[in-house]
């Protein structure tokens, strides 16, 4: 695995996440008002909640673990080790929450489920969400989205904006956490996942007909698109896996990998 | 220290009532609105109605179908002093739970998902400390709480939303009384205290972790957490306690420790 020293969330940003936080920073008052919650520490109800309600794991308990995560931690040149806790839950993807002590909550699902590779894929992803402070300010931006959400006029101007960029925040995650495992079947395995594929029909050789059959005639656009993705935090999994797949195709993501050789 | 022996124990399970819960409890028995309830329960032929849906939409135990089930629960029914007859059903589900609910004819329903991961000790406890439950009422009030959920959309926030907190109220409480059952039935508290975190971290942690032990990993997490000094967490958690029904395990955890270590092997010797 290739470390990758002075690695910068800025080398393998997505330019659509750039693009939309460029439009999240001109509304000035949008803005101060992430910063100043982010200063008040607006993480503290998750965290409250892990403490309270997860398992805290220790090296004694699962060294490999924790051994993964200290390694991806190491890839991505990112040196705060989170604590880490584990809780039932089916859901298919980490959890994190940052502050000064993150923490990363691993469902019991994916502990039980996923392969190696695909774990390290998502703690690569949760990774990079705190390298590039991704979770602080979604955190912000969920707390911002149940206020704003209720006034009148303002909820809908402002939700559209920041659900955007939480939306395409998801595709640079990706790209981190690929950059995690350097391993494309592996990234594109955990995303198939994701999407909902059973294990045992993920081929790695059926990929590009799939994203160019999806390409083709599954992607919603034009105004269906605004308004079906308008209020939408999570981005569409399947543009999650055509964005990374098109970012490793295009040889973007090897001649980065090179760099750092 | 007297020795466990569950054939034994014959005991009241209000005996050991965790009293906050007893208050919360009697004060909804008390209140006149929850008579009205029951009265309306009774005279609408509610509850017969509720049997009917749980029988045509779920999987019910029988000494036929899950014959160590079903005679764990008659056992239960003995230890805990219970005559009236209890219908266990199964429900597809990820998430583990035990729903308790009825007057007349109380009804258990677990997730499957219990029955797949749960150690027979285990079901054993859980079957237990539900069975006390319906002993001290239980079934009752959460039976008209469901029912008062309906009455959420249609009544004004001014009503519905001290009703939820009265019930939320109890709702903790009780969780305390179910965790103590859970333990007296077991006679072990790791065994208690790994069903209670069962799913939330994987089994062979949990079973490697020694929580009688008061400098286990979960017990300072739960200090950390009950203890903690920073203003806004404690404000949010404290805020939490009060409007949500569940508890938090870490509170479980040290409410259950406290009481091992004084009550029970008390209660255990008067027993026995």
């Amino acid at each position: 695995m290739i470390e990758l020293r002075g690695l910068q969330v800025e080398n393998f940003s997505h330019p659509q996440d750039r693009a939309s936080w460029t439009v999240v920073t001109k509304a000035p008052w949008l803005k101060k008002l992430m910063d100043w919650m982010m200063t008040k520490e607006a993480m503290y109800e998750m965290r409250t909640d892990y403490l309270g309600n997860a398992f805290e794991v220790r090296r004694a308990d699962m060294p490999d673990l924790f051994d993964m995560v200290e390694d991806v931690c190491r890839v991505l040149d990112y040196q705060t080790m989170p604590r880490l806790f584990s809780r039932r839950s089916s859901l298919v993807g980490a959890l994190v929450n940052s502050g000064e002590n993150p923490i990363l909550v691993f469902p019991d699902f994916i502990l039980n489920n996923f392969d190696d590779d695909m774990l390290r894929f998502q703690i690569g992803r949760t990774i990079t969400m705190l390298k590039a402070n991704n979770a602080q300010i979604r955190t912000s931006v969920d707390w911002i989205l149940k206020i704003i959400n209720k006034i009148p006029g303002v909820g809908a101007v402002a939700v559209p904006v920041l659900a955007d960029w939480v939306r395409k925040s998801r595709y640079t995650e990706d790209r981190g956490a690929l950059l995690a495992c350097q391993d494309e079947d592996a990234a594109m395995k955990a995303l198939f996942r994701y999407a909902g594929l059973p294990r045992k029909y993920i081929d790695p050789k059926v990929y590009p007909e799939y994203i160019s059959a999806y390409q083709q005639a599954g992607k919603i656009e034009g105004f269906s698109q605004s308004v079906m993705t308008a209020y939408r935090t999570e981005a569409w999994k399947n543009d999650r896996i055509v964005e990374l797949f098109k970012w490793y195709s295009s040889g973007e993501y090897f001649d980065l990998i090179e760099d750092f050789e | 220290m007297p020795t466990y022996n569950r054939k034994n124990i014959r005991i009241d399970p209000s005996v050991f009532q965790y009293p906050a819960d007893k208050a919360a409890s009697d004060a909804i028995h008390k209140s006149e609105a929850f008579q009205k309830a029951l009265t309306f329960i009774s005279e609408q032929s509610v509850e017969k109605a509720l049997t009917g849906l749980y029988r045509s939409s779920y999987a019910e135990i029988t000494s036929v179908n899950s014959p160590k089930i079903y005679a764990m629960i008659r056992e239960a029914m003995e230890m805990y002093g219970m005559d009236c007859e209890i219908s266990v059903y199964i429900q597809r589900k990820y998430e583990m739970s035990a729903l308790l609910s009825g007057i007349k004819h109380p009804i258990l329903l677990i997730s499957s998902e219990f029955l797949r991961e749960i150690t027979e000790d285990m079901l054993w406890g859980l079957l237990a400390s539900e069975v006390a439950g319906i002993k001290n009422g239980f079934g009752e009030i959460k039976f008209v709480e469901s029912l008062s959920k309906f009455s959420y959309g249609l009544l004004p926030a001014i009503v519905t939303e001290p009703l939820k907190l009265l019930f939320n109220n109890w709702h903790k409480y009780a969780e305390y009384s179910f965790d103590r059952a859970n333990l007296i039935a077991t006679g072990d508290f790791n065994t208690t205290m790994q069903l209670i975190l069962l799913g939330e971290a994987p089994t062979a942690i949990l079973r490697q972790t020694d929580f009688t032990d008061p400098n286990c990993t979960f017990m300072s997490q739960s200090r950390e957490f009950m203890n903690t000094e920073d203003t806004v967490m404690r404000v949010i958690r404290d805020v939490k306690s009060v409007t949500n029904s569940g508890l938090y395990y870490a509170s479980r955890y040290i409410e259950l420790f406290k009481f091992y270590q004084g009550e029970y092997y008390e209660l255990l010797e008067e027993t026995t």
